[in-house]
């Protein structure tokens, strides 16, 4: 694998190396052509490079002037039209740039070649030997090394990339529920580290135990001291995010290898400036003006990175026009932040993590979800590029003669001294820590951290930037970083995820909290508050119950756009497990577990976010989710994979696309959106269509005998009493007149032959059940209807088999129909629902009552469709069971149909078939249900039927499944 | 420590440490806010909490206030709720509250975790019988989204009834269509807050020292 990447990079950097001197026109013309050859390695006498000037490495050093010619070139053309131009000047920085990144990116995919190779070795040691590699191949090409690590270049655009990535998704909650904990460790700690390992370094020296030609005295040590002593983002990041420790202990060791840059700023300028003026002029007052510098410098940060999370949340409030440019804003304004703390020289980290922190919350809920996920993918994209650019560039740095000044002493003294500090300063610490922690560090997570105190190219360039002047040991400074910050990265990078195995340290997990830990999370915090408060404590809750509302009563109200304002992470939640269970369904072919899940967002929501219901976006949001995991987005585990291409194939393979002409756009400004939403609700209801065909053919059979029996007990009691109470009926009846002149209207076609339609509806009901075909139309008669068939129930199964049309009915099809709607639909999808589910039942089951083309009828079934709940009778002689029965007249009269389709499957299909046309014309349902009624109240507490219980979700439930709405407890 | 002294006796102290938990110096802290609460009455009434100021917006208050006046709450394995609550009660509520001590066995671990999600369970199971059902949970999904406005309302039903799907499909597998689920049991419970480590959230630190002064 590696001699593959080698060969591949040869060219590469040769080429890389050879056009560094190369000047323009000096080069023939099949170089430009075709591919250049190797051996224009050989410019070993080109010795240009000052490498250890700041600035941008790669910049730099392309920058240097060719000032020789090289022997082969000469051919000048003196003058007329060049067909091929060779400019290689013209392009050469953002070409070099280019041809590295490539050369990093290249490197990856070949790490990741192999999985088991990958899972043992963490990239970061791979790319530093990758770097040693590129750099002995540099170092054998030009005798001396062109590349290094230039602090300009790390500190001013490679450490914002990744800063910034990590500060931006940094899981806030957490940050802020250990920061007692990230705060002592990043302060103290550091400051623990940098002047024991400073004095003891100078205590070492003074033994002997350092060579003589290491100059310096206390001053430079305690330097030295103070960059070897702070733990690294940047290699905290790329080993822990391999190693999945548990996420407190992720983010101590974390949080507290970006909150130490201050400290770590303010030690080294001290240091220096104590350095160049010479330890015996150092006063106290400089000591007092040291500590007063430390607290501007990390409070300063931090302003200044609040202010632009600030300004950031402002402006994106107002992107709605310009959606395509919002992830611009993001990235400008959080390196901005960090650009304007080097400005005033504060901490450039601390301002821009916390620009981060502080702007994510609200930007998020501004920007599209279209923006967010640019604003994701480009932050982890550049995030990783730059790591793997600062691991190669380390290796390459390390190889170069002028850094080999080593010195066995101190590279072990130092070694040994970071690592036992380390772990003390750990020890002591949490020892502290833990009077104060609820939740104790163990001595595991003590181990960890002191492990996971890994250095790395902060402290290198740190060193670079030493004046070698004044800091005379600076190349024996240099070696013994290297090699520090190789040591920790390599072998403690290596070695930490066995100790983690070993030592079981709690992993983290990598799921999705469900709705109900999102519920109960968010009860958790009010309790807490609450008891805090009913204690008389002012403890943690407390505080961050205030900030909660002062953020949501003033901060939310400033940076949020108005649409967003007021949705709550719960509605998040909800949307996205929605989403989940859409596409599981989907997935699974309309599954009947999944389908009892199904939930979508409503309309309402659609159109404030409707990006939150794509689901492939969705799909892809999920891979990663907010998290430090640089790594997350290339390396999906297996399974998502599978299962995503899985579901994209199922999508496009049986999705319907709205017809629609497509239409290709050309604005730069803007994308087309809305095709979505369409898409969305065909999928909808493609998918409620193919439920309900096998939920015609499978459910009823399956469940259609005990619900029946157990209609029928309930029914023949219920029934006596309806008889009793004709009259009430009737006067509810009247009630509610309106509804059915429109329907009828609608159905003005059908309607000619109203009697035709009654007869074959009667016809099929009166084999079955003897019903008289000439019932008469009118109140009396539905109840006749379905008096008559309890009446007639006798206890022999056939007979009961025989009525089973119409106490079935009740039970049966709503359950159908309730199967599909047991989900939860949203309020505002809830219409549509019905009219779905309407339109296929007159399609595939002709639902009807014959009587319902008579409006007075129909009225009546309607009545008892919808509004049973709301009937509550004069008398007293038992409101349930007159209701009840009414709808048991409603769902016998609504739904016979179907059963008998199931009962004589093969007979009667064909019939059915034949009937279908009329059927369904007199069965369209009402229409949109009326709004549930306002004073309805539940009518028995105790949910036994399922259905009941299924159908009390639906808001307004199709005509056959309103019946449950009598007594479900729970009225939407 | 001053406060001391207006306390009841020290031995009572002791009774109602071993009983709950709570070092001496935290009881007689809570005894001081007790009184302050109650306005130096034995007793404690639902009014009393109404006036604490920072409760007045938390969304779900009236479910902590009435977890208060639960007897399920006061470790007697009685039901019921009560009018008034003494200082013992209110301590007994409060441990629930207490944090765990260092070094615990399994068990023990297990045992506090069923107690704390008793607590809440019983919390959400306002009628008491043994299951959360779709219509308390919606109460609990409301109130908690209540302070955030408008949308709140229709959202907390779809909310709570894509939960308690979830809680049904969590827990009942695979469920036949006409399946009906009664509401969450406490074993549910338990298995669908199983990843929340409640036995180390569910916490908050009492402090030793006085600082009830600071609150009104």
């Amino acid at each position: 694998m590696l001699i593959l990447s080698w060969l591949l990079l040869l060219p590469a950097v040769g080429e890389a190396v050879t056009d560094l001197y190369v000047t323009e026109a000096s080069l023939q013309s099949e170089l430009g052509v075709g591919s250049p050859p190797v051996p224009s390695l050989a410019v070993s006498h080109f010795q240009t490079d000052d490498y250890s000037s700041p600035g941008i490495a790669l910049a730099r050093s392309a920058e240097e002037p060719a000032t020789t010619t090289e022997e082969g070139e000469s051919h000048h053309h003196g003058g007329g039209y060049k067909i091929v131009q060779w400019e290689w000047s013209y392009v050469q920085t953002p070409y070099i740039i280019a041809i590295w990144l490539l050369v990093a990116s290249v490197a990856k995919i070949l790490f990741h070649f192999s999985q088991r190779f990958t899972k043992v070795v963490p990239e970061s040691c791979m790319l530093i030997l990758l770097g040693l590699v590129l750099g002995g191949i540099v170092l054998m090409a030009s005798n001396k090394q062109l590349y290094q690590l230039e602090p300009g270049l790390f500190f001013l655009f490679l450490l914002p990339t990744i800063v910034g990535d990590a500060g931006y998704f940094m899981p806030a909650r957490l940050f802020f529920d250990n920061l007692g904990a990230i705060l002592l460790y990043a302060v103290v700690g550091t400051l623990w580290n940098a002047f024991c390992t400073g004095f003891c370094l100078y205590g070492v020296k003074l033994l002997g135990v350092i060579d003589e030609k290491v100059e310096g005295g206390l001053m430079e040590f305690l330097l030295f001291g103070a960059l070897i002593s702070a733990v690294d983002p940047v290699a905290v990041i790329a080993v822990f995010e391999e190693v999945h420790v548990n996420e407190t202990l992720f983010i101590i060791v974390f949080g507290e290898s970006l909150l130490n840059d201050a400290v770590t700023v303010v030690l080294y300028k001290v240091y220096i400036s104590f350095v160049e003026v010479g330890p015996g002029n150092v006063q106290t007052v400089d000591y007092v003006k040291g500590v007063a510098s430390f607290l501007i410098v990390s409070i300063g940060g931090t302003l200044v990175g609040l202010i632009f999370a600030v300004i950031l949340g402002f402006i994106t409030r107002f992107t709605k026009k310009v959606r395509i440019i919002e992830p611009l804003f993001v990235f400008l304004l959080v390196y901005l932040a960090y650009l304007t703390a080097e400005l005033f020289s504060l901490s450039a980290i601390l301002s821009m993590t916390f620009c981060g922190i502080g702007a994510n919350k609200y930007v998020e809920a501004n920007i599209s979800q279209k923006s967010r996920t640019t604003v994701k993918y480009t932050m982890k994209t550049l995030a990783s590029i730059a790591e793997t650019i600062i691991f190669i560039f380390l290796g390459i740095s390390a190889v170069d003669k002028s850094k080999w000044a080593w010195d066995t002493g101190l590279i072990s003294c130092t070694l040994i001294f970071i690592f036992v500090f380390r772990a003390m300063g750990v020890i002591g610490q949490t020892w502290v820590l833990n009077w104060f922690r609820l939740v104790p560090l163990d001595k595991i997570d003590q181990v960890v951290m002191s492990y996971g105190g890994l250095r790395g190219a902060v402290a290198f360039a740190l060193v670079v930037l030493l004046d070698g002047n004044q800091v005379k040991a600076k190349d024996y400074f240099v070696a013994t970083t290297i090699i520090v910050v190789f040591f920790t990265v390599m072998f403690q990078g290596l070695t930490i995820k066995p100790l983690v195995k070993w030592l079981k340290v709690p992993r983290a997990t990598n799921r999705k909290p469900t709705i109900n830990e999102e519920i109960h999370e968010r009860a958790f915090d009010h309790i807490l508050t609450a008891v805090e408060d009913i204690a008389g404590l002012q403890g943690y809750h407390h505080w961050r119950d205030k900030w909660e509302q002062f953020d949501k009563n003033y901060l939310s109200k400033l940076l949020l756009r108005k649409s967003v304002y007021r949705k709550s992470e719960l509605w998040e939640a909800y949307q996205k497990i929605n989403i989940r269970d859409a596409i599981s369904v989907i997935d699974q072919g309309g599954n009947v577990l999944t389908s009892a899940r199904l939930s979508l967002p409503s309309m309402a929501s659609r159109t404030s976010f409707p990006e939150v219901t794509n689901v492939t976006n969705y799909l892809r949001e999920n891979g990663s989710g907010v998290c430090l995991d640089l790594q997350v987005i290339d390396n999906v585990p297996g399974a998502k994979v599978e299962e995503e291409t899985e579901t994209h194939h199922f999508l496009a393979g049986n999705l319907y696309k709205p017809r629609r002409r497509y239409q290709s756009h050309y604005s730069r400004h803007f994308m087309i959106v809305g095709d979505k939403e369409r898409q969305d609700r065909e999928i909808f209801q493609r998918n409620m269509k193919s439920r309900m065909e096998t939920f015609k053919t499978t459910r009823h059979k399956r469940h259609k005998k005990d619900r029946s029996q157990k209609k029928r007990k309930g029914s023949d009691a219920k029934e006596q009493e309806l008889n009793d109470k004709p009259r009430r009926n009737v006067s509810w009846q009247d009630k509610d007149p309106v509804v059915v002149p429109v329907d009828a209207e609608e159905e003005k076609g059908e309607h000619s032959e109203p009697e035709k339609e009654d007869d074959v509806g009667i016809t099929f009901v009166a084999r079955k059940a003897e019903t008289p075909k000439e019932r008469p139309k009118s109140v009396p008669a539905t109840l006749d209807v379905c008096q008559s068939p309890s009446v007639a129930t006798p206890p022999s199964p056939t007979c009961g088999e025989k009525h089973l049309p119409w106490k079935g009915g009740v039970g049966t099809l709503p359950v159908c129909v309730s199967m599909e709607a047991t989900k939860i639909i949203p309020i505002d999808l809830q219409q549509a629902w019905n009219q779905s589910i309407s339109s296929l039942e007159s399609l595939s089951s002709p639902p009807v009552p014959a009587e319902p083309l008579h409006p007075r009828v129909s009225a009546l079934s309607r009545l008892g469709a919808s509004r049973p709940a709301s009937y509550t009778p004069p008398g007293s002689g038992g409101p349930a069971a007159a209701s009840k029965g009414a709808n048991v007249a409603q769902g016998s009269a609504c739904f016979q149909f179907p059963e008998k389709e199931e009962e004589e499957e093969a007979p009667l299909s064909e019939q059915q078939r034949e009937m279908q046309p009329l059927m369904s014309s007199s069965l369209r349902p009402p229409g949109p249900p009326p709004p549930p009624p306002p004073g309805s109240t539940p009518g028995s507490g105790k949910r036994r039927n399922p259905c009941v219980y299924l159908r009390s979700l639906v808001t307004a439930p199709p005509p056959g499944a309103s019946e449950p709405r009598s007594r479900g407890p729970t009225q939407l | 420590m001053g406060a001391l002294q207006s306390l009841p006796s020290e031995p009572e102290y002791l009774d109602l440490a071993e009983k709950t938990g709570f070092s001496q110096e935290q009881i007689g802290i809570l005894h001081k806010r007790f009184k302050q609460l109650s306005h130096n009455e034995e007793s404690l009434r639902k009014d009393d909490f109404n006036t604490i100021p920072d409760l007045s917006c938390n969304p779900i208050r009236t479910q902590i206030v009435e977890a208060f006046f639960d007897k399920r709450n006061f470790r007697q394995n009685d039901v019921g709720h009560v009018q008034e609550i003494g200082f013992e009660e209110f301590l007994v509520v409060m441990s629930h509250f207490r944090p765990p001590s260092l070094n615990l066995s399994e068990e023990q671990r297990e045992s506090i975790r069923r107690e704390k999600l008793r607590f809440l369970f019983n919390m959400h199971d306002t009628d008491n019988d043994g299951t959360i059902t779709l219509e308390e949970y919606r109460h609990v999904v409301e109130e908690l989204l209540s302070r955030s406005g408008p949308l709140s309302k229709e959202t907390a039903k779809g909310i709570s009834d894509a939960a308690m799907l979830e809680v049904a499909s969590i827990s009942m597998g695979h469920m036949e269509p006409d399946e009906f689920y009664e509401g969450i049991t406490f074993e549910h419970f338990l298995k669908i807050l199983k990843d929340i480590e409640i036995e180390t959230r569910m916490n908050i630190r009492f402090l030793n020292m006085d600082t009830t002064t600071l609150c009104k």
